[in-house]
């Protein structure tokens, strides 16, 4: 499973890393954004980043299976 | 310099009989010839690489666009938004037909219903010449049933972005859109649709007509052929040039641009457009994908902007970051902020307002904020700011300092 967000629909909410900060880092301004979007998630942190998902007001985040 | 096919003798407008005479739509004959398979693998084994601006292999894209079954569409991308880029438009106002008979060959490959020509309203002198080659072949041995259209767009520097490309022929605003997916799994009313520059169709005929060998005989390895080169900036001849690909950065801005102005001292060069970032002053840069990437800039459009020491670096890496700042469409947060802050602190940095602050900050950005738009478009101010830092120390310490550096006294 890889992921990814959307930087036209992200609005900066940060609900995503307080969900899963492992994948979803926020910069300066508060954008989400995934490290490595070519890289897998790692299998023990799929739920986590499938529920930050879910939980994006914007539905911002996409994953990729 | 080297053998040129794109521009050859040909100094201003050729009309279809001037075309034919030269050998022209004998390549879309072959190509008629043989199966469109045929035709894949030949320009693969060309190893033409796009000349929109990634260099991506042209053969490998139309593979990629075939994987999805039909049907299919091609655009023909003309936009051309880098500023003051000339190439794709000198080839569409003075050689439509070969920039026609590209389109159909690429179309031919593709197996597409449709063909869109792709160009901004502005450039009216083109969008008539190609119309009037249009109607020629309709009427030519050449034709096939195959919907051909022009479609023209406000000239913004997004417009140019496949994406946005792939909007603008749907009737929508030309901007881009999220990826995946991209367009040759889904583009124009979610076909698998060929987005391709103008200059990169234009080698098509030769290839065709002359073999991949033969094309693969000018260039380098990895970048064959030839490219056009626009030449901007502190050169004695501004321009649009042919040049084989690999040619010494020292060369073409000797031989094409005629040098710089006599007593001016050569500082550097702006690269790919506004998109590459700065290279310094090495003559011995080899003009093609893997050399300029290797210098640190990029090829890109095939655009060079020339400095002497009359250009004053921070001057123009304001008017690059300005640029992004307002041609950034608005749609990604993140690209809006970033492209706006860099703006603001290389203004900052010009004026020596803000003290080494700015320049840590500008080098934080500069190296860590890559890839985060729906498109490109940050990343051209990035590239320009990180190299800005890199190539001209001098000047950044002197701005930061006193608010001006040498160029600026002096012009
Ligand atoms: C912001 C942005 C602007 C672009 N503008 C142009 C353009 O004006 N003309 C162009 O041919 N490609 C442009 N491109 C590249 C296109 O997305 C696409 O890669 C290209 O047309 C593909 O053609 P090629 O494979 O023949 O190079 C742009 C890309 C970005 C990210
Ligand atoms: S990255 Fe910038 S220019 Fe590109 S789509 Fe997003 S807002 Fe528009």
């Amino acid at each position: 499973m890889k992921t990814k967000v959307n930087p036209q629909k992200c609005e900066a909410y940060g609900d995503c890393h307080a969900i899963c900060p492992e994948v979803y880092q926020l910069d300066e301004w508060g954008y989400a954004f995934v490290a490595d979007e070519n890289a897998e998630v790692p299998p023990e942190l799929e739920a986590k980043a499938r529920e930050a998902a879910r939980a994006c007001p914007t539905e911002a985040i996409v994953i990729l299976d | 310099m080297a053998s040129v096919w794109l521009m050859g003798q040909v100094r201003a407008f050729e009309d279809q009989e001037a075309y034919r005479a030269r050998g022209g739509f004998q390549a879309l004959q072959y190509a008629l010839s043989v199966s469109p398979e045929t035709v894949v693998k030949l320009v693969q084994s060309s190893g033409l690489r796009g000349r929109g601006g990634a260099g991506f292999p042209t053969g490998r894209k139309w593979q990629g666009v075939r994987a999805n079954p039909g049907p299919r569409t091609v655009i023909v991308n003309g936009e051309e938004g880098e500023p003051g880029s000339q190439k794709d438009t000198w080839l569409m106002r003075n050689r439509p037909h070969l920039v026609l008979e590209g389109a159909l060959i690429a179309a031919w490959a593709m197996e597409a219903d449709n063909l869109y020509f792709y160009l901004s309203v502005e450039d009216w002198v083109a969008r008539q010449r190609l119309e009037a080659a249009v109607r020629t072949w309709q009427g030519s041995p050449e034709f096939w049933p195959l919907a051909v259209e022009l479609v023209a767009v406000p000239h913004t520097y997004v417009a140019g972005e496949e994406t946005a490309a792939v909007a603008a022929v749907e009737g929508e605003l030309a901007r881009p859109r999220f990826k995946p997916p991209r367009p040759f799994e889904a583009g124009v009313r979610g076909q698998p649709t060929l987005v391709q520059n103008v200059e990169t169709l234009a080698h098509l005929p030769y290839i065709l007509r002359e073999g991949p060998e033969a094309f693969r005989q000018v260039g380098t390895a990895s970048s064959p052929g030839t490219l056009l080169v626009t030449l901007r900036g502190a050169v004695q001849r501004p321009g649009v040039y042919e040049v084989a690909m690999g040619t010494p950065l020292g060369v073409v801005i000797e031989k094409a641009g005629g040098g710089l102005h006599p007593g001016r001292q050569w500082r550097g060069v702006l690269t790919g457009g506004y998109f590459g970032g700065f290279v310094g002053p090495d003559p011995d840069i080899r003009l093609d994908f893997e050399g300029m990437q290797a210098a640190g800039g990029s090829l890109g459009n095939g655009e060079l902007t020339v400095l002497d020491d009359r250009t004053c670096p921070l001057e123009l890496a304001g008017a690059v970051t300005r640029f992004f700042a307002v041609e950034s469409c608005g749609q990604c947060g993140v690209c809006q902020r970033l492209t706006k802050t860099l703006a603001e602190l290389v203004a900052d940095l010009a004026v020596g307002r803000g003290g080494e602050e700015v320049v840590q900050r500008l080098a934080r950005y500069g190296e860590g904020m890559r890839l985060r738009g729906a498109c490109a478009l940050p990343d051209g101010a990035v590239a320009a700011v990180r190299t800005l830092l890199k190539v001209f120390p001098d000047a950044v310490a002197s701005h930061l300092v006193q608010g001006r550096c040498e160029a600026c006294v002096e012009s």
